[in-house]
């Protein structure tokens, strides 16, 4: 009977061992939500945030959102620890009503420092392949460290932004629960890409008008001017153009082409000499000279003032370039814009007016009041 | 017999918990690798590379000008191979985006079934249905999506299905450029295209070389002179008139199959 119980004693024991060691090889799909040290940050669809109207855009695979990644990226975004001196954050030259554009001409960086070229806004940058007005950055983890940098912007040494971020409590926190990790850059650009990545503008009358269906919801002037806006050129028998072809460069849902070859890139015809080699200034190519990124017009009316060096301080002013003023000797024009003969347009008051009305439809009032985007620290 | 049964219990124990622990089935070796082919689509202007002559190079075209081609895009549906017995095979989804300053150019099909071929198919253009369809459908890397190739209208036009722009400088004229701009769209302008050459695929996977001779856009049969006439976007009558004419020049010899190895 003992000698039994001893063998069913030692049947028992094998059995505890057996389990034990399934156990302990399985060890490697334990959920880490299970242990008390690791927090779990909450996941957030990409369909939570970008419309269906725009289509689905490529997204990293590698940094999914969560709720408290794009809280993070959004803190860093409003916080002045970014900048040397402590006196500037991202949100001092991108400011929310005015579609994250900034008036200045020129942005005001630490010490009084200007900046080479006007702040453009932020909003659908998940759509876009190429930042900056010289299209010289893919990405917006890449971009994030640029202006941090850049010696007129935020003069910041990343050694220093890094050791700032490590004794800082809530960023120890939020670091750890957005990525269970210490505050380190890599993780900031992460954080900071998820934020500018969440950025969406999609609820201007334009936007509601743009299938085509909803004629109704503009005046027969912002009418007319769609009509001017998507028309090609096409001159007359009294040299008057129905059309002024601005849909090439600033097309479709979001008023921006998204392809560089397909107008995306370009030189729209300023006058005078090339001063900013813009996009020839990153490729040293000659027939890249002059060339910038074309911005969305979404917002337009918002973003004073306009191109990258700010010239023009009012959209009328950017409106008659195109009817009167666009060099079509510049060397690197975009050859949509002088194939009809390099002619100037000549846009009547009228066409001008509706064209006018026609770009203000495209202002998005809840995209610059949207508290997703506003300073957490307030 | 119960300490049988126990060590029993505890050996399949102990072989569903290994096998439970797998991360990944091994799939068994299979008998035939499917076979890949690797279509290239090589943009030439009189017979030079197109993007390694790079843009603000002038080349000689008819009618003494000189062209500067900077974009040359064009969506492909319906691409597939053409069988010996005449049935087809189709390339993916049958859809491309072929863009050769865009370096978008070659691209790879697997899964292609061994046998003899008589040549490749596809059309310039899309059916109806996908033309004035949903273009935000598609997923962010596919081809039609308009985010990635910029080629749709936007509204309900449909989609340009081939854009074709650049400088051109009339010689006779002085040196000073100017832009052309020809973007075909709307349902009467999809054309076909057929490239014939015998090639077999048995053993091996191949890479099929599809020549796309630029300047022939302007020649033949039709001399298209860009100092008439410089733009057309597909829409009204003249413009209608002069991209038909371009289409029949295109179907008389931009595309070439070249070779199959």
């Amino acid at each position: 009977m003992e000698i039994i119980k001893k063998k069913l004693l030692f049947s028992k024991l094998w059995l505890f061992l057996s389990i034990s060691l399934l156990l302990f090889s399985c060890r490697e799909e334990e959920d880490p939500s299970k242990n008390n040290h690791i927090y779990k940050p909450t996941a957030v669809s990409p369909s939570e945030i970008f419309p269906t109207e725009f289509g689905m855009p490529p997204l990293p695979a590698d940094n999914p959102f969560t709720v408290e990644g794009i809280y993070l990226g959004r803190m860093l975004f409003y916080d002045p620890i970014l900048s040397i001196d402590s006196s500037i954050s991202c949100s001092s030259c991108h400011i929310q009503e005015f579609a994250f554009a900034d008036p200045q001409k020129l942005s005001t960086g630490v010490f009084g420092l200007k900046t080479g070229r006007n702040a453009p806004s932020l909003f659908n940058m998940a759509y876009s392949r190429k930042f900056f007005w010289d299209a010289r950055v893919n990405t917006l983890r890449d971009l994030v460290f640029e202006p941090i940098q850049a010696h007129n912007e935020m003069a910041m040494t990343l050694p220093l932004l890094e050791t700032r971020l490590r004794r800082n409590q809530k960023y120890i926190d939020y670091f750890n629960k957005a990525f269970n990790t210490e505050p380190n850059l890599l993780d900031m650009s992460k954080a900071m890409e998820q934020f500018l990545l969440s950025i969406v503008s999609k609820d201007s009358r334009f936007n509601q008008f743009f299938p085509g269906t909803n004629s109704h919801l503009l005046n027969a002037s912002e009418l007319r001017g769609a009509f001017i806006f998507n028309g090609l050129v096409d001159f007359d028998a009294q040299g008057k153009t129905k059309g002024a072809d601005c849909f090439h460069c600033h097309g479709g849902e979001m008023a921006q082409q998204q392809n560089p070859l397909m107008g995306g890139i370009a030189s729209n015809g300023l006058p005078g000499a090339v001063v900013d080699k813009g996009v020839g200034g990153i490729t040293n190519r000659s027939q890249d000279l002059g060339t910038f990124k074309a911005p969305s017009l979404l917002n337009i009316a918002l973003t004073a003032p306009y191109m990258h060096d700010g010239r023009f301080n009012t959209l009328e002013e950017v409106v008659e370039h195109y009817s009167t003023g666009v060099n079509y000797d510049h060397p690197n024009i975009h050859p949509q814009m002088s194939a009809h003969g390099g002619i100037q347009l000549n846009l009547s008051q009228e066409q001008k007016d509706d064209l006018l009305a026609y770009l203000r439809t495209m202002t998005d009032f809840t995209f610059i009041s949207n508290p997703a985007y506003s300073n957490p620290f307030k | 017999m119960k300490k049988y049964s126990i060590l029993t219990l505890i050996a399949v124990l102990g072989i569903l918990g290994l096998s439970s622990c797998e991360k990944k089935p091994i799939d068994p070796p299979a008998n035939n690798e499917p076979l890949e082919l690797t279509l290239n689509w090589v943009g030439l202007i009189n017979g030079k590379d197109l993007p390694a002559l790079g843009t603000n190079t002038f080349s000689p075209k008819s009618s003494g000008e000189l062209i500067d081609i900077t974009n040359w895009a064009f969506i492909v549906s319906h691409l597939a191979l053409i069988k010996d017995d005449g049935d087809t095979v189709l390339l993916g989804d049958g859809y491309q985006w072929i863009s050769p300053r865009g370096k978008r150019t070659q691209f790879t099909y697997k899964g292609i079934p061994s046998g003899n071929y008589k040549g490749i198919s596809f059309m310039i253009g899309l059916d109806s249905a996908v033309n004035h369809g949903d273009p935000n459908k598609w997923p962010a890397d596919h081809p039609l999506n308009p985010n990635l190739n910029g080629m749709h209208w936007g509204w309900s036009g449909g989609y340009i299905f081939q854009a074709l722009d650049g400088l051109f400088k009339d010689t006779a004229a002085g040196s000073s450029s100017k832009g052309f701009s020809f973007h075909t769209a709307t349902m009467p302008l999809v054309r076909n295209y057929e490239l014939p050459f015998s090639f077999s695929i048995e053993k091996s996977s191949k890479t099929a070389t599809i020549n796309m001779h630029a300047e022939r856009f302007f020649s033949f049969p039709n001399n298209i002179a860009l100092k008439t006439k410089s733009v057309s976007h597909s829409e009204g009558t003249l413009e209608f008139q002069l991209m038909e004419k371009i289409l029949e020049n295109m179907q008389g010899g931009v595309f070439e199959l070249a070779d199959v190895k």
